[in-house]
């Protein structure tokens, strides 16, 4: 049965504004988190088996003038990304703000409920000014989640992420109107037709690829990120490291394989991205061994994880024979390092919550304290480096075979040499769990909820790669 | 005379980037992303003239105008964020 695409988007709008009820906030934080969740899978499953693409327009209005819905398998699968860590991070959220931070608990599910609307809504247009749209509700949303805490860093931190986020925002909507006044239309879709055989989109295509590489960190723009994911409060870290600089790189995949013809100029643009995702990988992973914090740690390494979807490029470009392979390797890679990195952000909150500091050199011990959190901190990082099993050692080895296929050896080495270093920097955590002089404070039991979601979700990421058959056959529909 | 809006857009985009790498200030930076975005709107607007036919299209006053919205919604909350901070300093 064919699903209305428009609830997954009203069900998580109108949660947020009912949990601006104190009295009915904890219900409806449950009962539509858990509803949004069940509604996201039953969409990946509708596309594993029912009729895709299944397009909707709002309002009955069709394509030039109306605006889109459309689910493929690749959207699917990540609207399914969105609902588990969406609901995992709910589950948390309920404990920890009972136990900390009880004032910003009172403002958190708007935003977080807004930011599951926008980032459904970003994976289900198919408009590219609905996208704009959109990308300005996600990062309203995930600023004010930085501001959360309230404190100095957290406010600079946001303020310099919003500045960014609306400069960005203004390139994006300038490659728009330029793509507009020369094609007329802005369904993806139907710009596909038009641009074959032409050449001017190149100049509309900077702005945008710009603004997509602010949006998701890509190298020079990196340094919003660290301050903006390290200073908030644990689960609004996890969504915004998780998930919220994921869309860019997903509308990147989507213009490159579905939209944009193939013409020189992308060529050149293609090796380009992947020298700054090749930098990114190695100053990301750099920074990250560095780091005496752990969130800091984490945040680095969200840079360099981030750096091998844009590494990949010349791979979009040269691989349309390889589509369905390209589409499997990408999705599984944002989707691994969504579960794994939104696991080890819940588990460092429950490391601070005992600790009450973020210092690495605070953590000793722990895997004999708080066994559940380091099993989490265990699976998600070996989903981070990619140890077999594992879902990203899944994506990495179909990256690996794309590149040796079509040739591309230095992607492929720089993406093995980013494995060792991400092994690196994780390497420390294991290693200060393991050391054997618990400390006193290190008796405070965890929540027992945010104890189990951090480790549900790190053996998710882990244990996708056991099961990835049948993820990877819904991707390629459609 | 498209021609001249198309410059008078690309004057703005490119003094108030320059602004907006140099400045320091919260307020100013502010200023100049939003000036910046007046010279995005501007250009937009006026690509609407860019048809054969004899009215201008629509579409982009109405998307020009969603942007509008969008750019003061983000402003507001810079403006909030920028004064809890003054208010946190003194």
């Amino acid at each position: 049965m064919p699903i209305d695409l428009g609830y997954l988007v009203a069900l998580p709008l109108l949660a947020s504004l009912l949990s601006l009820i104190p009295s009915l906030r904890v219900y409806t934080a449950f009962i539509f988190s858990l509803l949004s969740f069940l509604l996201s899978l039953y969409s990946f499953i509708y596309t594993l088996m029912g009729d895709i693409p299944l397009y909707q327009w709002i309002g009955g209005w069709v394509a030039p003038l109306g605006i889109g819905f459309r689910l493929d398998g690749l959207s699917g699968f990540f609207l399914l990304m969105t609902g588990i860590i969406g609901f995992f991070v709910a589950l948390y959220s309920f404990s920890f703000f009972k136990v900390e931070y009880q004032r910003q608990g009172k403002v958190f599910w708007f935003f977080f409920f807004f930011l599951w609307a926008g980032l459904n809504a970003f994976f289900l247009s198919e408009d590219l000014f609905n996208l704009y749209v959109v990308l300005e509700v996600l990062s309203l949303s995930a600023l004010v989640l930085v501001a959360l805490p309230g404190h100095r860093k957290a406010i600079k931190a946001s303020l310099n992420y919003l500045f960014l986020s609306i400069l960005a925002s203004m390139f994006y909507l300038l490659g728009v109107a330029m793509l507009y006044a020369n094609y007329g239309v802005l369904s993806m879709s139907l710009l596909s037709e038009k641009l074959a055989g032409t050449h001017a989109f190149t100049y509309a295509l900077f702005p945008i690829i710009v603004a997509l590489a602010i949006k998701s960190a890509l190298l020079p723009f990196h340094f919003w990120l660290p301050p903006a994911h390290s200073s908030t409060v644990a689960p609004a870290s996890a969504l915004l490291s998780s998930l919220v600089v994921k869309p860019p790189a997903y509308l990147m995949l989507r213009l490159w394989l579905e939209v944009l013809p193939k013409d020189k100029s992308l060529e050149y643009l293609s090796i380009v991205l992947s020298l700054m995702g090749a930098l990114a990988i190695l100053v990301g992973s750099y920074y990250a061994i560095r780091q005496k914090t752990i969130k800091m740690l984490l945040a680095y390494s969200t840079v360099a994880q981030m750096g091998y979807l844009f590494l990949m490029a010349p791979l979009y470009y040269h691989g349309e024979s390889f589509r369905e392979a390209l589409l499997q390797a990408f999705a599984l890679q944002v989707f691994s390092h969504a579960l794994a990195k939104a696991s080890m952000f819940l588990s460092s909150g429950n490391a601070i919550y005992v600790a009450r500091r973020d210092d690495l050199s605070y953590m000793p011990g722990f895997a004999h304290s708080h066994p559940l959190t380091f099993f989490a901190l265990f699976f998600s990082g070996a989903t981070l480096i990619g140890l077999p099993l594992s879902a990203g050692f899944v994506a990495k080895f179909l990256f690996l075979g794309l590149s040796i296929r079509l040739g591309f050896i230095f992607q492929g080495s720089i993406m093995l040499f980013g494995s060792l270093l991400a092994s690196l920097y994780v390497y420390p955590i294991w290693r200060e769990s393991f050391s054997s002089h618990p400390t006193k404070f290190y008796d405070n039991p965890i929540p027992q909820l945010m104890e189990l979601s951090a480790f549900f979700l790190g053996f998710l990421s882990f244990s996708s790669g056991i099961v990835t058959f049948l993820l990877l056959q819904g991707i390629v529909r459609g | 005379m498209i021609g001249f809006y198309y410059f008078l857009s690309l004057i703005l985009v490119v003094v108030s980037l320059y602004y907006f790498i140099v400045a320091r200030s919260y307020v100013k930076r502010l200023i100049s992303v939003n000036i910046l975005g007046s010279g995005v709107f501007l250009f937009f607007v006026a690509t609407a003239k860019n048809t054969t036919m004899e009215n201008p299209d629509p579409v982009p006053h109405a998307l020009v105008l969603t942007g509008i919205v969008v750019a003061v919604s983000a402003t507001a909350i810079a403006v909030a964020l920028i004064l809890y901070l003054n208010k946190e300093e003194r």
